[in-house]
């Protein structure tokens, strides 16, 4: 695979997480629901594709950051629901935390509040 | 698949209600047909499958499944070719078996540590170098200078030591019934603490015990206590007799103290007395054999130093000299086995060599059947690294059933052994443990792995070529592989050509030992131990009760000629000093032997001067003794002996007569100096044997033996007859086994090499069809092709041949200190093998040979 595909997927990795996380802090949502609702919360400017969330929500699984149970939809379909737990939710907080200081960081670096050329 | 969480099953579920979902609110949403939804939600899901495989190896351990798969594979793959299968394990199991069985010798021998508390600081003291011949008059010590050892040393801890001259069923056991005689050890009273060595039951030997003329105390070994006493604890803190006095069984020895398995094979301790240190024990000279611990931090090189110093400090009082000389415990023991080790450890190597030579060429045929499957293989994705690791687990697989049948061969192999070996120490702590069974399981996959090396090069090689093409043959590629193929079994030629040249010398040895002079007659020679268990009070009963005994059996029916001894051959002797009046040093020491008259001829030794002892040999009378040829050349050589006076062990003796010398210890020793004294005249014997000479068969003398014996005294236990003929056979019995396993290991190597040969000229011949066809059909005759096809084996078997022979020549130098009578490079040996080796391959390419001028022409050209 080429270097850009790699460097994709490893920001994607980081930041899939934290957006995992961030949705799951509204209640428990399976796959399908968590992948609309990233799309919908960030008008449509982070889309992924649906698939590449499952290696994202296996990997939170193994940490125990989130917990999934089968459970029946609104339209009556099977669905996986996962769950944030009590270690999911100190994670999430940790990474907002961190996003905010990469963000406030950035923005002083290039300028944009205020200030600066 | 165990170990994980979620199964694919449950993963499928979730992508397709994810898929059905997304469907849905399509449909709701953007009101597409439920089909295009689904295509849609597909489409915004990515590379499904890629999520599913993605998904399947993140909850493996993928190398695991692969090798499940493999295994798998090769099991089918396998089934197809059962000959294969049969053969491979069979070669592999007599190959491992024997691999297993050696490493088990080896490690009991020479590897683990003795089973005594840090047996790495304890080292054998003796008088002088421990040669050859086990002279123990001159490699023991004396009492005080074990006094001095121990008491002044500062590199040794302790120092304790053990009688060597206790012999075998010298005293007796008084139970229910007859008498039976036991073997006894006598030990100083700190042995036991010197090697560490706890009782099982009881105590060890007390202060008062450990003193001249103290209460009589034995400890049981294990085997006795077992045996004899059913294992019965209750024995400890009571009395038994022995020798018809009352001693009191303080303690029963550990199973872990086998002292004779140790220090005396092949003879058995049934218990151990206290061997007091005192003025009274040291008049007997030279008796003991001493074992110390050196102190932490001395080294062999400093005790052995200071030990020569005491040894001079304490010469004033005594009688004999005492060189001390050094050696680690372990090294005494089993050090002279070495070379053997080395010898049987080499031959084994090779054989495994040649096993997986074979099997390796065997693969390789098989290898070009799968050409074109390997190829849809590689087509299809599979990574080189891929194709070579299934091969491999292939091979491994194929080698797994050998394994464990060398497995089974290797415990009834170390069973057989412990039964066999006599005089091979240790070895009844043989056997196949955890340690082996770690080592055949590591032989086993290194077999596995290289055997398949080739093959599996080769296909994942082939893989990337263009073979999918119908009838297509890769010429380079084929012609590389018979060279492969032809290299491999000159290989084997030349193992076995390695192999045959041991054994031939090995051979050769042992027929030139057969051939080599004894100076007596083992054959016809019946004996068996007389000497009651009653002593004689006085001496002179004694004299009267052989005298008669010998007259009796002298008239028996079916014996020609008796005479008494108080040592066998192959037993060990004791040696005096033997000085020529007027000198001070000795000039030679021979072995010593008590023996009535007529012994001489009963046991067929040639009188070269003088006279046998007679009756004229009268304690009263002068004492006389004869010599052997030795002890006259070295003393008075190119004169006559006879009438001469010589100094023994402080007596004067008149030489009466000289024997021609005899190889009392073993046929593969020179004989030593020896002289006779007669019984009527010493009293200084214990043992009695009779040796008693016949016409008709061992069956015949044994009782016309008993019958006489009987009626001269019932009370006499007259058991365990044994030939003499046997006493020698024995004696060479460890040579002997040597030489049969190594000859086995070569008949096998050569049946080996010869199928291997096979295999290849047989191939050669199938694959050149089509032009011996041709040539058969342009008028070729069948001798020449046959002789072409013989050409081609011998040009095989000479390359592997000459190879061999220069490699057994080189490696024949390692062998030399177990050769006899023939040099390392034997001219016979080595003329012979290969001509062995070539008779053996052309016999191999004789059918292919003959096959391909039987081929049909017609046959052979039509298109497949």
């Amino acid at each position: 695979m080429s270097t850009q595909a790699n460097d994709r997927i490893a920001l994607l990795q980081g930041t899939l997480d934290v957006l995992i996380l961030r949705t799951l802090l509204f209640g428990k949502q399976h796959g399908q629901g968590i992948a609309r609702a990233i799309g919908q919360s960030s008008d449509d400017v982070l889309l992924v594709d649906h698939g590449s969330l499952y290696p994202a929500l296996q990997r939170l699984e193994s940490k125990k950051w989130i917990s999934a149970a089968w459970g029946v939809s609104e339209n009556n379909r099977r669905a996986r629901y996962y769950t944030l737990t009590k270690v999911g939710r100190k994670q999430l907080a940790k990474e907002t935390h961190e996003w905010q200081r990469l963000v406030e960081a950035m923005s002083r670096v290039l300028g944009l509040e205020g200030g600066g050329v | 698949m165990f170990w994980q969480r979620r199964n694919d099953a449950d993963f499928s579920d979730e992508v397709n209600a994810h898929l059905e979902l997304e469907a849905d609110r399509l449909v709701q949403e953007e009101g597409l047909a439920r089909e295009e939804a689904l295509y849609a939600a597909h489409r915004a899901f990515g590379n499904v499958v890629n999520h599913q495989e993605r998904f399947y190896r993140s909850v493996r351990w993928m190398w695991l499944d692969h090798l499940i798969r493999d295994v798998r594979y090769a099991f089918r793959s396998l089934r197809r070719d059962f000959g294969l299968v049969v053969f491979a394990t069979l070669i592999v199991g007599l190959g491992i078996g024997a691999t297993v069985t050696v490493f088990s010798v080896t490690n009991a021998l020479l590897l683990r540590p003795l089973p005594f508390d840090e047996p790495e600081r304890l080292v054998l003291i003796s008088n002088g170098d421990w040669g050859r011949g086990q002279e123990l008059s001159s490699v023991t010590v004396q009492v005080n200078q074990l006094i001095e050892l121990r008491n002044e040393s500062r590199t040794f801890t302790d120092v304790g030591g053990y009688h060597q001259f206790d012999r075998v069923g010298d005293h007796t056991l008084m139970g229910s019934g007859t008498p039976e005689r036991i073997n006894r050890l006598r030990v100083t009273p700190n042995f036991f603490q010197v090697l560490g060595v706890e009782p099982a039951i009881g105590r060890l030997f007390s202060i008062e015990e450990s003193h001249y003329g103290g209460p009589p105390a034995v400890l049981l070994t294990h085997g006795m206590w077992i045996r004899h006493f059913a294992a019965d604890s209750a024995i400890v803190g009571n009395a038994i007799t022995i020798d018809q006095a009352p001693a009191s069984v303080i303690g029963v020895l550990p199973a872990s103290f086998d002292f004779a398995s140790t220090l005396q094979p092949g003879r058995r301790i049934d218990y151990v007395a206290p061997f007091p240190l005192s003025p009274e024990t040291n008049q007997n000279g030279n008796t003991l054999s001493l074992i110390g611990r050196l102190a932490p931090g001395a080294t062999i090189e400093a005790a052995e130093a200071e030990s020569a110093i005491l040894a001079a400090r304490v010469k004033p009082d005594t009688r004999n000299e005492f060189t001390p000389r050094l050696r680690p415990l372990h090294d005494h023991v089993s050090g002279r086995f070495r070379p053997v080790m080395f010898v049987l450890t080499g031959a084994v190597g090779l054989v495994m060599l040649i096993v997986c030579v074979n099997l390796s060429n065997l693969l390789l045929v098989r290898s070009a059947t799968r050409e074109k499957e390997i190829a849809v293989r590689a087509a299809l994705g599979a990574t080189r690294w891929r194709l070579v690791r299934q091969m491999l687990t292939e091979s491994v697989v194929l080698t797994s059933a050998g394994t464990v049948l060398g497995w089974v061969l290797a415990i009834v192999g170390t069973r057989a052994l412990v039964e066999l070996g006599a005089g091979i120490p240790l070895l009844n702590t043989v056997r196949v443990d955890g340690t082996a069974l770690g080592f055949t399981v590591a032989i086993a996959g290194t077999t596995g792995l290289v055997l398949g090396m080739l093959p599996a090069l080769r296909l994942s090689a082939l893989a990337f070529h263009e073979t999918l093409k119908e009838g297509s043959r890769s010429a380079s590629a084929g012609k590389r592989h018979r060279s492969i193929r032809g290299a491999l079994v000159v290989s084997e030629v030349a193992l076995a050509c390695v192999l045959l040249a041991g054994a031939g010398l090995l051979l050769r040895s042992f027929a030139k030992l057969a051939d080599v002079e004894l100076g007596f007659q083992p054959e016809h020679a019946v004996t068996v131990r007389i000497d009651p268990t009653v002593r004689f009070e006085p001496r002179e009963l004694g004299v009267a009760y052989y005298d008669e005994a010998l007259r009796q059996l002298r008239a028996a029916p079916g014996l020609t000629s008796v005479g008494l001894t108080d040592v066998l051959p192959t037993a060990f002797n004791r040696r005096w000093c033997l000085r020529d009046v007027g000198d001070t040093y000795c000039e030679v020491a021979p072995f010593v032997r008590v023996v009535s008259d007529g012994y001489l001829e009963a046991m067929g030794l040639t009188l070269i001067r003088g006279r046998d002892f007679d009756t004229r040999d009268q304690r009263s009378a002068t004492m006389r003794t004869i010599i052997n040829e030795a002890v006259a050349d070295a003393v008075w050589p190119g004169e006559s002996p006879l009438g001469r006076t010589v100094l023994i062990s402080g007596t004067e003796w008149e030489v009466i007569g000289v024997v021609k010398a005899m190889r009392h210890l073993s046929p593969d020793q020179a004989p030593g100096p020896e002289v006779f004294f007669s019984m009527r005249q010493t009293r200084d014997f214990r043992a009695v044997h009779l040796i008693a000479r016949g016409e008709g068969s061992v069956e015949l003398i044994t009782s016309s033996i008993r019958s006489t014996l009987a009626a001269f005294d019932p009370n006499l236990p007259v058991t365990d007859f044994r030939v003499v003929q046997d006493l020698i056979d024995a004696s060479v019995s460890p040579r002997r086994f040597l030489m049969l396993l190594l000859s086995g290991f070569a008949v096998f190597a050569l049946v080996l090499a010869s199928l291997g040969i096979y295999g290849v000229i047989s191939y050669s011949v199938s694959q050149r069809k089509q032009e011996i066809g041709i040539r058969i059909a342009l008028g070729a005759r069948a001798s020449a092709l046959q002789r072409s096809v013989l050409g081609e084996t011998l040009r095989l078997a000479a390359f592997g041949t000459a190879i061999g022979l220069v490699t057994a020549f080189a490696l024949a130098r390692l062998m030399e200190s177990l050769l006899f009578g023939v040099t390392a490079s034997d001219f016979t040996t080595f003329a012979a093998v290969p001509v062995l080796l070539l008779a053996a391959t052309l016999l191999a390419g004789f059918v292919p040979a003959r096959r391909a001028s039987q081929v049909n022409p017609t046959e052979a050209l039509n298109p497949e």
